[in-house]
């Protein structure tokens, strides 16, 4: 029941803001196209650049996810205070949300590569709908801790603003440090791993199927744990909201 | 409180020696709730009131129920608890019917998007069935005086007439039981006419509410049980007129 519902207000919304826009869908990957175009520019082409755009895209759909999860408490308490049992439903809404605008960013990154490389096209390159989703999820369960926590202290509430910066800085895409602290961070951090996976794909054709089977776990249960977390403490922090 | 015929005896609720500690301050919310997570301590900490105390009551089906009492009494907690938004302190509450809904003021739905949009909303959040949800959206707008400005962004209405919608979109349900937190005495004369025949249909067909108000008439003319709160301790309990007669507290 719940992921019907969650399926049926996530149609209803985005058939009213697609609707309700000039650009309709083309918002969903112009902001995408608009940082290819820039750094592109930048870097006045060049494979240096195109990979930068890439990662551009890929970091841009990891931070709207975890936008979209950190202000699910701010945006849902008063619907949750009426209606207590909604919360599944609206984590489907979320979660759908996130992933169909994150897959909207795939084909730019075909384009891109199709376009401004000589890499041809591998069939192992549609693994990225399958990968794409499981990164999503992991930020957007790390957006909804962050939805609890800032929604009950502000200061974290403007720390959750500061985050999208912290994951550029820890996540290989714009700064690869040989070592120190940025670097050992990097190491630990789950989207540099996805990173080199979707690298892999790309260069090598190659699926690294260890590395994919334990993110594609560590992803999956830690979104379980999230969703679980988030409806374990909506009560106490409904008291919270008086 | 004639139309009451009470001739069904089931018991829907019963609450047996509910309380609930709720925390006045509003620095450390973040460790106090994660204290409450980890420890679930009884332990009494800074700030910490007594909400609500030992309030033990309960509702046969047709029955209807006024909360009444000074501000900060415990009727929004209390309202709050049996619609299972908070998590009692201590004691039980146990529901025999399912379809219940619950009514407070504040709703946030998606202000920048048309209303009708917006009503489709509530029937997804109401889970109303695909094939009921045109004669839902169509009645609701009706209801609310709405039709004609389905279109026009929820934003552009005032907080009243937001209400409206979501009081029209719930009475469209037809639930066992309303729990009412201060919301009936909205709009103007004509609607407040239009909620009150609803409300005595939703009476009259066997429904029950549990209404939070300040006003007494209105505790009159829908509810034959009152409950009188006083600082989170239930001060009485019984039928409406006898309870009124006694306590001048809503006058």
């Amino acid at each position: 029941m719940a992921v019907y519902t969650g399926w049926e207000l996530f149609k209803n919304h985005f058939k009213a803001t697609v609707g309700s826009s000039r650009f309709g869908l083309l918002w969903e990957i112009l902001p995408s196209l608009f940082w290819c175009v820039v750094f592109i520019y930048i870097q006045e082409g060049g494979s240096a650049a195109i990979r930068l755009a890439i990662g551009m895209v890929i970091y841009q759909m990891i931070t709207d996810s975890f936008r979209s999860g950190s202000g699910f408490f701010h945006k849902n308490l008063p619907l949750f205070i009426q209606k207590p049992g909604m919360i599944h439903a609206t984590i489907i809404h979320v979660t759908i949300h996130s992933i169909i605008s994150g897959l909207f960013k795939v084909p730019i990154i075909y384009a891109m590569l199709l376009l401004f490389t000589d890499i041809p096209f591998h069939i192992v390159w549609l693994y990225f709908f399958l990968v794409f989703p499981l990164m999503i999820i992991l930020s957007l369960s790390l957006g909804l801790v962050f939805s609890f926590a800032s929604y009950l202290n502000r200061d974290l509430t403007q720390i959750s603003y500061i985050i999208p910066l912290l994951i550029l800085v820890f996540t290989p895409i714009i700064f690869i440090p040989e070592n120190g602290f940025v670097s050992v961070i990097q190491g630990i951090n789950p989207f540099s791993h996805w990173l080199y996976l979707l690298k892999g794909l790309l260069l090598n054709s190659a699926l690294q199927v260890e590395r994919c089977i334990f993110l594609t776990l560590g992803s999956t249960v830690i979104f379980g744990f999230t969703w679980k977390f988030i409806c374990y403490t909506m009560p106490y922090v409904a008291e919270e909201a008086r | 409180m004639d139309r009451r015929a009470n001739n069904n005896e089931s018991v829907i609720l019963t609450v047996n020696d509910l309380g609930k500690v709720l925390n006045r301050s509003s620095h450390g919310a973040l460790l106090r709730v994660l204290s409450n997570l980890m420890l679930k301590t009884s332990r009494k900490r800074k700030d910490d009131f007594e909400a609500l105390r030992e309030v033990s009551f309960s509702l046969k089906k047709g029955d209807s129920l006024g909360i009444i009492g000074s501000n900060g009494a415990g009727k929004s907690t209390l309202l709050k608890l049996l619609a299972g938004t908070y998590l009692p302190t201590n004691g039980s509450i146990q529901w025999s019917c399912e379809n219940r809904v619950y009514l407070e003021r504040n709703i946030r739905l998606y202000n920048d998007l048309p209303i009708i949009h917006n009503v489709k909303t509530l029937a997804i959040l109401h889970g109303i069935n695909p094939d009921q949800q045109e004669s839902f959206i169509h009645e609701t707008l009706e209801f609310a005086g709405l039709s004609n400005l389905a279109s026009t962004p929820l934003s552009k209405l005032s907080s009243g007439m937001k209400l409206r919608l979501l009081m029209a979109s719930y009475f469209w349900l037809n639930p066992d039981v309303m729990l009412v937190d201060e919301a009936l005495e909205v709009g103007d004369a004509i609607f407040r006419d239009l909620i009150r025949k609803k409300m005595n249909s939703f009476l009259s067909r066997g429904g029950s509410a549990i209404i939070v108000s300040h006003q007494d008439k209105l505790i009159r003319r829908y509810c034959n049980r009152i409950l009188v709160l006083d600082k989170g301790r239930v001060l009485d309990f019984g039928e409406t007129n006898d309870i009124l007669a006694q306590y001048d507290i809503l006058r």
